[in-house]
């Protein structure tokens, strides 16, 4: 399992660079605007994306194939994929919280809040999406991923034109929301790994 | 006698392709060459050996386990060469080296090293950048250095100049002298099957045609060049293939069963495979 991801950082950290050099940019910008915000969504919009281009990289070179013929099993391939988004959302989320504290001065339960939020949505991008592309290809999976996208612009429209949640609703939900990602994330990992167990590598 | 690889009716059915009952024994001890046109089903054959796709039915043994289930044990003992270099294109072969060490209980380090030497690969150069020659000769190196018992090569020596053929061939029959090693290798360079091979299977349309030793093979048939008068004294059970030119005909026959005065060539085993596959039956 060490080896898979070993793997996916040697073969993604060209690309992996090129996603810190945009983020230091969008750093420079969010700090001159005095808003951290909007750097933090980007972090997690970028980082969310990054399972699925060493999927997408491993597919360009059959890797899977050749994978499976050396002592790995197929729940090792898709676990390591999880455990690949799990491992830079983690530390996307300490930077984060870190960064929130020294340059927009929040409290460390504010920069967690805001931090956490993103990690949950993005980890949840990754759970609809994840069974999708070992079910489909990366390809084909591109066109789910615009709709998942989709989906929460035009929720975002409709809930707007709802009154205000309660403030007790509000807090409820973010005290559930660590304990839903992380049923969901096992669940559709457990999805994955079924998906992958009867799959084809032609 | 004990198999490194055994396939008894083995079936896959896709929409256009049937793989037919394939039945296949390879010894320890040997190399088998698995030939046939693009198309007729040799890969099919290795990626149902190493479960990559399921077959329809039929039993696979690898080293005499079946390769179905949890092999992850079994798989430190197979060396697999497929027909294309599937190492992700960013990495370096020293990249590679501290990742199949994760993989591989018994990695080889300093063998892939010394190997990676030998073919005058540059450390930090990226597969990406690598000729097709160099991606293969990295999958053979990779193949070579843990405890492989059994190597699977998919066409691994095609796409390479005939100086570095040799080299790997050599390697080849290096690594057989360890009477538990054997060698299973899809090829279409036939001249590389004569030198290396113990036993040929020739495959066609996903049925086999003809599994044999080498040296039977050569000595069971010949080339049979006579008039239509002639050959219509001919037992036709006897005769594999026949090809008709302006000169008379010539057939590919059993040659021990040949009765009279005829003019019999020795057969190449590329002919042999040309005229089981290609030419009209009699």
């Amino acid at each position: 399992m060490s080896g898979l991801l070993l793997k996916d950082i040697y073969n993604l950290r060209r690309y992996l660079k090129s996603i810190i050099i945009i983020l230091v940019f969008y750093l420079v910008y969010s700090i001159s605007i005095k808003n951290i915000n909007f750097f933090l969504g980007m972090t997690f919009v970028l980082m969310s994306m990054i399972p699925l281009s060493a999927i997408g990289y491993d597919e360009r070179a059959k890797w899977d194939k050749y994978a499976l013929t050396m002592p790995v099993s197929r729940t090792d391939m898709v676990t390591s994929k999880y455990l690949l988004a799990l491992g830079i959302g983690g530390l996307c989320m300490i930077a984060n919280v870190m960064l929130s504290i020294i340059i927009q001065k929040s409290s460390l339960m504010e920069a967690i809040l805001a931090s956490g939020a993103m990690l949950f949505l993005s980890l949840l991008y990754d759970c609809i999406l994840l069974p999708v592309v070992f079910k489909l290809g990366v390809e084909k999976g591109r066109y789910v991923m615009f709709a998942v996208l989709l989906i929460p612009a035009i929720g975002v429209m409709y809930l707007k034109k709802l009154p205000k949640p309660d403030q007790s609703v509000i807090e409820t939900g973010m005290k559930a929301a660590p304990f839903i990602i992380v049923v969901l994330f096992i669940l559709s990992m457990m999805l994955s790994v079924h998906i992958y167990k009867s799959k084809e590598l032609d | 006698m004990e198999h490194a690889l055994l396939l008894q009716n083995v079936s896959k059915t896709y929409e256009k392709f049937q793989l037919d009952n394939i039945n296949l024994e390879l010894p320890k001890g040997c190399i088998m060459g698995f030939v046939g046109e693009n198309g007729a089903g040799k890969s099919t054959t290795i990626k149902l050996i190493m479960d990559l796709i399921k077959r329809d039915s039929g039993e696979i043994q690898i080293l005499g386990q079946d390769n179905k289930g949890d092999i992850s044990q079994l798989k430190e003992h197979i060396g697999v060469v497929m027909d294309e270099c599937c190492f992700p294109e960013n990495m370096n072969w020293r990249h590679i080296k501290q990742v199949m060490k994760r993989l591989y209980k018994t990695w080889d380090e300093q063998k892939f090293c010394s190997l990676m030497e030998k073919f005058s690969l540059e450390e930090k150069k990226i597969v990406k950048e690598y000729s097709r020659g160099m991606k293969m000769k990295l999958s053979i190196a990779a193949a070579l250095s843990h405890d492989s018992k059994l190597l699977i090569l998919d066409e691994a020596t095609s796409g390479l100049d005939p100086v570095v053929r040799d080299e790997i061939l050599e390697l080849f029959l290096e690594f057989i002298q360890d009477e538990e090693h054997s060698i299973f290798m899809s090829t279409h360079i036939i001249s590389d099957l004569e030198r290396i091979s113990d036993y040929i299977a020739c495959i066609h349309k996903g049925r086999l045609v003809f599994v044999e030793q080498k040296d039977e093979l050569l000595s069971k048939y010949g080339i049979l060049k006579c008039g239509e008068e002639d050959f219509s004294k001919i037992d036709k059970s006897i005769v594999k293939g026949v090809k008709r030119n302006s000169f008379g005909i010539e057939a590919l026959v059993e040659k021990r069963k040949v009765h009279g005065n005829h003019v019999i060539d020795a057969a190449s085993i590329e002919e042999i495979m040309l005229y089981f596959i290609k030419e009209s039956k009699i």
